[in-house]
């Protein structure tokens, strides 16, 4: 009888030690790191680029905007890189997506700039404001792994 | 006989846990590796944009690290008319980034950036 109540005791203590461990080991949280470093690398966009008035052929590191305006042309031109190269013109490894929109109406371009996500583990959204033309517009990003 | 078979199943959920703990790690470094090479890459781009922005006569060393998780790692230079490609090759996985054009080469270690008639050189 004092066998059979080890052996339980044991095995009882097996099992919680073993689901404790496999917890921790499973659920350990996601290193977040390389998705806020994409994150932070994706504020390019909020910047006039490299060179300033940078085309398909010369740019280096895209940027939309031209005197802290949204650049229609700019946008139009990453808008015509595919998806793998947007990515390298940013240096990130996360998706991504990108909208605009004006007074909550989304506007008809950068359609393909990004891809919208199918699905998905993490998701964080950008919003940065600025003027296209002399309207408010907003843009959108949405980084996602 | 008890104590055999409680060892067993012990040992069967070692083996377990370390072979997840293995790939979890493994994991951890992989990630590891490729946020120091998109780092890399992207200091490379900086100092070849600063060395573009700046007058004639401008010189300046940086370093970059000798390896990635102590495996070596080199650095190819191209040039495509407008822009120029700095291509990262570690364990034969390739980064690439637009950068202005840049004559040369560039290398783990201590690299040398010149512009000289408005042209950028690299270690030469």
């Amino acid at each position: 009888m004092k066998g059979q109540v080890l052996t339980i005791d044991l095995i009882l203590g097996l099992l919680i030690i073993t689901v404790t461990l496999l917890s921790v080991v499973l659920f350990l949280p996601v290193n977040e790191a390389p998705f806020v470093d994409d994150a932070n690398r994706m504020l390019v966009l909020m910047s006039e680029g490299v060179p300033p008035d940078w085309n398909n052929t010369t740019v280096i590191i895209p940027g939309f905007l031209t005197d802290n305006r949204f650049n229609a042309t700019k946008i139009e031109y990453f808008n015509n890189f595919t998806y793998d190269e947007q990515r390298a013109l940013l240096n990130i490894r996360s998706d991504f997506n990108i909208t605009f929109s004006q007074n909550n109406t989304t506007l008809a371009m950068c359609l393909s700039c990004g891809q919208q996500p199918l699905s998905y583990d993490e998701l964080l959204p950008l919003r940065r404001y600025a003027l296209m033309g002399s309207n408010i517009t907003l843009m959108e990003v949405h980084l996602y792994q | 006989m008890e104590f055999l078979i409680l060892s067993g199943i012990s040992t069967v959920m070692l083996v377990v846990l370390l072979v997840i703990g293995t790939y979890q790690l493994q994991a951890a470094q992989e990630q590891r590796a490729m946020i120091a090479v998109q780092d890399i890459v992207s200091s490379v781009q900086q100092e070849l944009i600063t060395a573009n922005a700046v007058q004639d006569g401008y010189r300046r060393t940086f370093t970059l690290p000798p390896t990635i998780l102590n495996k070596p790692y080199t650095l190819k230079v191209e040039d495509q008319g407008a822009v120029g490609f700095v291509t990262l090759n570690w364990s034969n996985r390739l980064q690439s980034i637009r950068t202005p054009v840049c004559a040369g080469t560039l290398q783990p270690g201590d690299n040398i950036v010149r512009k000289e008639n408005g042209q950028i050189l690299c270690n030469s």
